[in-house]
């Protein structure tokens, strides 16, 4: 530290390191979380998509549907946290008042019909750690949109973690179990999740810039997204003459008692991973908080083993995905190796005069 | 009457119109009239929103203001952090 420093300036990054450590715990949380309530949401989806109908739209519509009311149900157990956090239930309508806010909703629309019904569908194909892996390169499309649109600051390193963890990916989905079957299809769908995810993170981190994450994030990600979710399975389900799978899938869930605690689960997971998440993009930027959220290929492998050894999922992974996992975690270390530079997020004269 | 704006909306609109060092004790008694008795308003959290602000460069640290002694440290918006008031309701309330 510079002994010249002013002391405001000392006090200043002192308080700074705290607020950037805290970032950086609830971020690596969410990314636990995130394959916390995938797992949980596998769990409740396959315990009734045995009686449900078969093939691509069928398992779109359940992944989208579930999903939807997942997060509408995630969304209304995060404003009761608010209240007994003292954020009162006005702030919401203050909250929506501000379009910016707004376009929240958008990446709302990128990340769950399109993001995370991607990732959820790839998850049921090719498995949680292999899907994971290809999804967790949401961070290198992030990191270009991020220098594009939020002119965040990169460097090296932090460019060397990303490529470190794309190679992870690969890695990983070198070697795949025997009880994978669909193999290129899983693959397929599980890249359009990154794209999705980078639109998502770039988007709502402007839309953080000026509201607080944790009212705009279960207003306008879990609440209206969920809303829009089941919109889009009923009208999908309207167009392609089967709507009378909205009300079939109603009556497998509220029949299943085990997965409607799945689904209890899912949401309170989801409520968390959504919360930190979005709080991390204030704490951390876009680009950081990605990479550290989607460190999902390493936190797979723990997660899985315990709810595969509690039963609630079937769980298996090979050596050479371990490999892939370990290099991706390699990578995202890089990236926010660190934790000074969080300090100051985005390039600008003023940052540096400061 | 204005419409009451989201709390931390607030916090870069007051500091955006009056363009001057502020500390999160100040902040606080200056909008603690505007959301009585919200927990939200407190000193804790403006400081929390002061911070997030300044991380993504809408506000600098300026100075110190001795009457709060380390918890006096005073902020004041950037020329980035002035553009922004375009995405304020009542000033443009802009979604890009």
């Amino acid at each position: 530290m510079d002994n010249n420093m002013p002391r405001y300036k000392v006090l200043y990054e002192a308080k700074q390191m705290k607020a950037i450590r805290f970032g950086l715990v609830i971020a690596f949380m969410s990314a636990m979380f995130n394959c916390v309530f995938q797992n949980f949401n596998v769990a409740a989806t396959s315990l009734i998509e045995g009686d449900f109908a078969t093939g691509l739209l069928a398992a779109y519509v359940m992944s989208v549907f579930t999903l939807g009311i997942c997060e509408f149900g995630g969304g209304i157990i995060t404003f009761i946290y608010n209240l007994f956090r003292g954020i009162p239930l006005a702030e919401i309508r203050r909250t929506w008042s501000v379009n910016s806010g707004k376009t929240i909703m958008l990446s709302a629309l990128c990340a769950g019909p399109v993001g995370t019904a991607a990732s959820v569908m790839s998850i049921a194909l090719i498995g949680s750690t292999y899907a994971n892996c290809i999804i967790g390169l949401a961070p290198v499309v992030t990191a270009l949109l991020g220098k594009i649109i939020l002119k965040e600051k990169m460097n090296g390193r932090v460019w060397a973690g990303i490529v470190i963890s794309v190679a992870g990916a690969i890695v990983a989905t070198m070697g795949v179990p025997d009880n994978v079957t669909n193999l290129v299809l899983g693959v397929i769908i599980a890249a359009i999740a990154p794209v999705a995810f980078a639109l998502e993170g770039i988007i709502s981190t402007h839309g953080v810039d000026v509201t607080d994450p944790m009212v705009a994030c279960p207003l306008f990600r879990m609440v209206m997204s969920g809303i829009f979710e089941v919109a889009i399975a009923i009208i999908l389900c309207l167009i392609t003459g089967h709507i009378g799978w909205i009300g079939m899938l109603c009556g497998l869930i509220t029949s299943t008692p085990m997965c409607m605690v799945w689904m209890l689960c899912t949401m309170i997971a989801m409520s968390i991973q959504y919360n930190m998440g979005y709080t991390s993009f204030n704490y951390c930027g876009a680009v950081k908080s990605e990479a550290i959220l989607w460190t999902g290929a390493f936190w797979t492998i723990p997660v899985g083993f315990i709810m595969g050894g509690l039963g609630i999922i079937d769980y298996r992974v090979t050596g050479i995905g371990m490999l892939g996992a370990v290099l991706v975690v390699i990578g995202i270390m890089l990236v926010v190796a660190k934790p000074s530079e969080l300090f100051s997020l985005r390039d600008g004269e003023e940052q540096e005069a400061a | 009457m204005a419409k009451k704006l989201p709390i931390k909306t607030r916090v870069i609109e007051w500091c955006i119109l009056n363009d001057r060092p502020v500390c999160a004790h100040e902040l606080a008694d200056i909008l603690a009239s505007e959301y009585p008795g919200e927990k939200s308003a407190g000193v804790k959290k403006i400081d929390n929103i002061l911070d997030c602000y300044c991380r993504v460069g809408f506000m600098k640290p300026v100075g110190l203001d001795e009457k709060y002694g380390d918890e006096g440290v005073q902020y004041q918006v950037t020329e980035a952090g002035k553009a922004e008031l375009p995405y304020v309701p009542g000033h443009g309330n802009k979604a890009f």
